[in-house]
């Protein structure tokens, strides 16, 4: 199986490492391009097509809903919002699903201490299988 | 832990995260700056806004939840100024420099050591910052109302709030004082808030509440970190308590804190939330004795334990449910192993009574509040030992489950509530103490009945009041008779009779009909000092043929009381007269001195214990809190809404109540009259459990669905 290509659209470079490190720790997943905020992800649009766009809503010069809004029509990847400001149900993840979010989940906590088979298990991967189609039988550590 | 014991991906996501800790922090303390100058510049704001999400978010990634906790707060009291208008004062500059000092040593303390620093660290800050967020919320309240009154159709808030205010934010500071700016701001701070300061304290409180609430809402959902960044502000919560002196609320404070340290495994989760909810609402009841105690006129509590009492109301039927699910759990056979489970179940059942009480007074039913007071004591006792759970309080708890979520889903309709049939509910709660057959009323009971000669069905017809009326007719020396009256066919003598019956020599003691078999033994049983001539004398005026009465005197046994633990064999009677009545055997013999005392003594005894119970129930209606209800009602709209909540997060009232589906009425319900049966305290309503169980799932669906 071919692997799903990622983009992590988030300011802060700590989170970026940390979900990276995660997320291609996973033979299926591989992150091909890491922003600091919406106007560099749509920049990088231009070049690079990602099966799953990974997006913060908290960013300086543009922030995830804007990108939202000026990607949604123009990129067939999956988008999964990843913050720690939209609990379920909030105005801003209406708005974020309105805007064609397809998940919308918290960011994890202590993940740097987790062990990778057990957050092979979590939320955000259990989403991205998801949404990408995958079959969690096929993960490395499954 | 070392350097050298991290892999070199960890030491690379160390090390970042201290670099960009520190830029963020530099970041926020340069937009601070800035704001300084220019309070006004949202632009700041937002970049300050953002500083301090990352720095949060990132600490939150790494695990380090003190550090998270005290960079959340400081988000808190920013999101009051970027999003809720609120203005942007001196203290609140200080404040958050301070802050943004601390976060610096406790991130270099927790680069160097790869962990978090101790909670302690940070918690005079997050008791700060969140009596500075409570106290900040009102003033965006005022500030959206005194919007509305200037005509505005719509509050201001953002940006143009915090121009439109700038000028009321430096006469406020100002005023507040004077010059206060920079470092000496801290001093204003202090000044501004004292620590000591009731409406401070309480404001605190209600944060900590809050945050307790919302980690208990997603701890139910499975997420096991929840708890983690509320234990700070416990903490610091109870710091404070202690220095006020307020000791019962430091235990509770304590008691808490452990719970949220406590390693739980999974299977415990249901267990630890049943606690955690025993202690919210254990200290939302501290804090309002605190705040009624206090000699304060004007303390913001009465908004609180409205917020309190309407979380509550938006669970009550998931409350309602886990009540009949105690009651499925204690009513089934037990292994050994769960028996010792049931003094904890009867205990959860407590707390989840309480926190429908709490609903009932949110909902304005006096009559379900006495209900929910009156189960609740009854189940303390079964937790205690001092009840057997039984059939028929599982039967009498699941028959007012279902009275009280019909009279909470009908108010959310609109309908008045069934007063008659909680009032009903409530008397035989009351009661229920008198008719079961353990503990000492009803060994009063039937001692009663053994001294008196009455046959031991007439227990069933025992009430507190029946008792008392015993009591005081034994101490006077009273003599006790049975009438057995068939007053049906003459309508001349029932009325005779009845008017006889209520003078003022004769003092009725009840009149149920009892039986023995199918033979009426009597059904008017009273306590005179006339002799049996002169009663003779009476009825035969009334009923000069003698065709409808039968008399006859109840001896009191020389050697039946006190006797324990008999066989509940009818005594023995004599012969009742024939139809002269004139070859009655009546023997009036005198009764064991002692035994009589003791018995008075033991009715005593249960007569005070009745009256704590209604103590109890009565304590709802004298207390202060109904009449803040009311108060509060009275600033609702016609539907019993409150249109808003100065926190802006509570929907009105009718948006949360959600029409129950129509199964979910009493439609099976059936009294269980026996007749020919002397049992006429009505059995408490039976009632399908699966169609309760039902019901309360439609409801908590409804909820989920319009609240998810």
């Amino acid at each position: 199986m071919s692997q799903k290509g990622i983009m992590l659209v988030d300011d802060s470079a700590t989170m970026r490492l940390i979900i990276r490190n995660l997320l291609n720790s996973d033979p299926n997943l591989r992150v091909v391009e890491s922003v600091e905020n919406g106007k560099k992800a749509m920049e990088a649009l231009a070049t690079t097509q990602p099966d799953m766009i990974v997006l913060d809503l908290e960013m300086p010069e543009m922030d995830g809903l804007e990108f939202l809004r000026q990607a949604r029509s123009k990129t067939s990847a999956k988008i999964l919002v990843l913050s720690s400001i939209v609990p379920a149900g909030s105005p801003k993840a209406a708005q974020a699903r309105s805007l064609g979010a397809d998940a919308i989940i918290s960011k994890p906590s202590g993940t740097v201490s987790f062990d990778l088979k057990q957050a092979r298990g979590s939320e955000l991967f259990t989403t991205i299988y998801r949404l990408l189609r995958l079959n969690t039988g096929t993960g490395v550590g499954s | 832990m070392t350097d050298r014991a991290l892999s070199p991906e960890m030491q690379e996501i160390w090390a970042l995260f201290a670099q960009e800790g520190r830029e963020n922090l530099s970041g926020a303390e340069n937009a601070l700056l800035q704001l300084e100058q220019d309070p006004s510049d949202t632009e700041q704001v937002k970049t300050l806004f953002r500083a301090l999400h990352n720095f949060k978010g990132s600490a939150r990634m790494m695990g380090l939840s003190v550090i998270e906790s005290l960079a959340h707060r400081a988000e808190d009291l920013i999101a009051l100024i970027r999003d809720e208008g609120v203005i942007l004062q001196a203290a609140m500059v200080a404040l958050l420099f301070s802050t943004l000092d601390r976060l610096r040593s406790m991130l270099d303390g927790a680069v160097a050591q790869h962990s978090d620093v101790e909670p302690s660290v940070a918690e005079d800050l997050i008791l700060s910052l969140s009596q500075m967020i409570g106290g900040s919320k009102g003033m965006a309240q005022s500030g959206e109302t005194s919007a509305r009154t200037d005509g505005s159709s719509e509050p201001q808030t953002g940006a143009g709030a915090l121009e439109s205010n700038h000028e009321s934010a430096r006469t406020e500071m100002d005023a507040e004082s004077a010059g206060a700016a920079g470092a000496d701001a801290k001093v204003e701070l202090q000044t501004a808030t004292p620590i000591d300061d009731l409406n401070a304290f309480l404001r605190a409180a209600e944060n900590v509440l809050g945050e307790l609430h919302a980690a208990m809402d997603v701890l139910a959902t499975g997420a096991d970190d929840a708890l983690v960044r509320v234990a700070p502000l416990v903490n610091a919560l109870r710091a404070t308590a202690e220095r006020l002196g307020y000791a019962r609320l430091v235990a509770m404070l304590a008691d808490l804190l452990a719970e949220l340290r406590r390693e739980q495994p999974a299977q415990d989760a249901e267990a630890g939330l049943a606690r955690l909810k025993k202690l919210e609402l254990e200290l939302f009841e501290e804090l309002t004795r605190i705040q009624e105690s206090s000699a304060s006129d004007e303390t913001t509590w009465s908004d609180i334990a409205w917020v309190f009492r309407h979380w509550n109301a938006e669970r009550v039927f998931a409350d309602l449910a886990r009540v009949s699910t105690i009651v499925d759990q204690l009513s089934s056979p037990l292994s050994p192993e769960a028996l010792s489970q049931r003094d904890a179940l009867a205990e959860q059942a407590t707390t989840h009574l309480r926190a429908v009480y709490h609903s009932c007074i949110f909902y304005h039913l006096d009559q379900a509040a006495h209900l929910t007071l009156a189960l609740e004591d009854l189940y303390a006792r079964v937790a205690q030992g001092e009840l057997t759970f039984s059939p028929v309080l599982a039967d009498l708890t699941r028959a007012s489950v279902t009275a009280l979520g019909s009279a909470i889903d009908g108010i959310c309709e609109g309908l008045e509530p069934q007063g008659e049939e909680l009032a009903g509910l409530v008397e035989q709660t009351k009661n229920f103490l008198y008719l079961q057959p353990d503990g000492s009323a009803h060994q009063v009971t039937r001692d009663l009945l053994s001294v008196l000669d009455l046959p031991h069905t007439f227990k069933e017809g025992m009430t507190p009041e029946t008792i008392a009326q015993f009591s005081r007719a034994l101490q006077a020396g009273e003599h006790f008779y049975t009438v057995l009256a068939d007053l049906e066919r003459d309508e001349k003598v029932d009325k005779a009779f009845f008017e006889w019956v209520h003078s003022e020599d004769i003092h009725l003691v009840t009149n149920i009909t009892v039986y023995r078999h199918s033979r009426s033994l009597f059904n008017f049983l009273f306590s005179t000092t006339q002799s049996r001539e002169q009663l003779l004398e009476a009825l035969i005026r009334i009923d000069p043929k003698w065709q409808y009465f039968t008399l006859q005197v109840c001896t009191l046994k020389k050697d039946a009381a006190p006797q324990r633990d008999q066989s509940p064999e009818p005594l023995t009677r004599q012969a009742l007269p024939s139809e002269s009545g004139r070859d009655a055997t009546l023997s009036t013999e005198v009764v064991d001195q002692l035994s009589v005392d003791q018995l008075s003594e033991q009715i005593g005894t249960l007569v005070a214990s009745h009256t704590s119970l209604h103590r109890i129930v009565r304590r709802l209606g004298d207390s202060s809190l109904i009449e803040t209800a009311l108060q509060l009602l009275g600033e609702t709209d016609g539907n019993g809404a409150r249109a808003e909540y100065s926190g802006g997060t509570l929907a009105p009232m009718d948006r949360r109540c959600k029409r129950a589906k129509p199964g979910g009425r009493r439609d099976d319900k059936h009294t269980g009259a026996n007749a020919g049966n002397d049992a006429h305290i009505a059995p408490p309503t039976s009632i399908s459990s699966s169609g309760l169980v039902a019901v309360v799932r439609a409801r908590i669906g409804a909820t989920t669905r319009q609240t998810g």
